[in-house]
């Protein structure tokens, strides 16, 4: 049976939405999104990298998002990080802060990016598609935070109208 | 033809930094996913780059065809301002020729094209095309700040919940291609553009 937590996704929860909320409804007028949307998260996440766990992942993904001031999403990839941890506390891998800091300069700056950057993440050890895997990530992150920003924006101001 | 700021509306190149797919070597999944991300994604050094991760390139191609094609809604021309003026404020070239393009073939103009490349902060021949571009810049350099004032224009020109995510998604998923096209390889095209290009791409991101 679905309950009604079945219809919010990671973007709802960071957003503050729920089910009857005129804005969970708007989202779904393109449900095609949402479903891809949800569905990169996962992929980006879980599909295995030689490289890059998944604890690596979201160690990352919290960082991001942090670094880019969206609260509520890096809480969610700290709880998806802890619950990772509390199953086979996983490592860390020797290239992560390699990681990090491309992810932080991807997020921040998008025009800092240069081949030499490429060059560190390859000295670090990573192929070219765990590369490709980190810069997927990183740059959905940042459409990711971007699309909850937004949707908190419209909630507040829906808020601010009914009062 | 408009190139302005280092700028262009032509047809650029785009050189990949890693080694993208070789066709000989892709499995069935990454032919599968190839050809239903682009029609002409078995040629073009991006979409072979992303197809290292077949599934990640899938829900991401997905999602962008939805966004930037799906009927209703957010007229499609307003979608690809929203993408041109972010390509442009994070100065990815490559995008914002591409998106330039679809602007004028969707619109039957180029007006506002110009307008972007010169300055996109007052962009707009309406003021519905001035809100959209607005919009869009706030999204990209202050994810973190939005609220209730940055929504107010939009809805003052009569558009709806549905509209404005539209909008969102156009916005936000070119923040997520141009960290891409910017940082897994660079356009390359007319010896005249590339000039302007590179000289635009090393200068120091903006306050």
């Amino acid at each position: 049976m679905r309950s009604a937590d079945d219809d919010l996704d990671v973007i709802d929860r960071a957003a503050g939405l729920a089910p009857g909320d005129p804005l969970h409804a708007a989202r779904r007028f393109r449900a095609k999104v949402v479903e891809a949307t949800e569905a990169s998260h996962d992929a980006l996440l879980q599909q295995p990298v030689a490289g890059v766990s998944t604890a690596d992942r979201l160690r990352i993904a919290a960082h991001v998002c942090t670094v880019a001031g969206a609260a509520t999403l890096a809480r969610h990839y700290e709880q998806l990080l802890s619950a990772a941890s509390a199953r086979d506390a996983p490592s860390s891998s020797p290239a992560l802060p390699a990681m990090l800091a491309f992810a932080a300069t991807l997020t921040t700056g998008p025009r800092g990016g240069d081949r030499a950057a490429l060059e560190r993440l390859h000295e670090a050890g990573l192929g070219d598609a765990a590369i490709v895997a980190l810069a997927q990530l990183v740059a959905f992150l940042s459409y990711q935070l971007r699309v909850v920003a937004g949707l908190r924006a419209m909630r507040a101001g829906t808020q601010e109208a009914a009062r | 033809m408009i190139r302005r700021n280092g700028f262009t509306d032509e047809t650029l190149e785009w050189r990949s930094w890693l080694r993208p797919l070789q066709l000989a070597d892709a499995t069935p999944l990454q032919l599968e996913v190839l050809d239903e991300s682009h029609p002409q994604s078995r040629t073009s050094p991006y979409y072979l780059t992303l197809a290292h991760q077949p599934l990640m390139l899938r829900h991401r191609s997905a999602a962008y065809n939805a966004i930037m094609y799906a009927p209703g809604g957010l007229p499609r021309a307003e979608r690809e301002l929203g993408a041109m003026v972010v390509s442009v404020t994070n100065g990815c070239v490559y995008c914002t020729s591409v998106h330039a393009q679809r602007f004028e073939q969707l619109a039957k103009r180029s007006d506002t094209v110009e307008q972007v490349f010169d300055d996109p902060r007052s962009a707009g021949t309406s003021e519905r095309e001035r809100a959209i571009a607005r919009f869009a810049i706030a999204v990209t350099e202050r994810p973190g700040a939005l609220d209730a004032a940055d929504i107010a224009p939009l809805r003052a020109l009569g558009m709806g919940d549905e509209e404005i995510i539209d909008l969102l998604h156009a916005v936000a998923i070119f923040g997520w291609a141009n960290r891409l096209m910017q940082n897994l390889g660079e356009p390359a095209g007319a010896p005249a553009v590339a000039t302007a290009v590179s000289a635009r791409a090393s200068a120091p991101p903006e306050p």
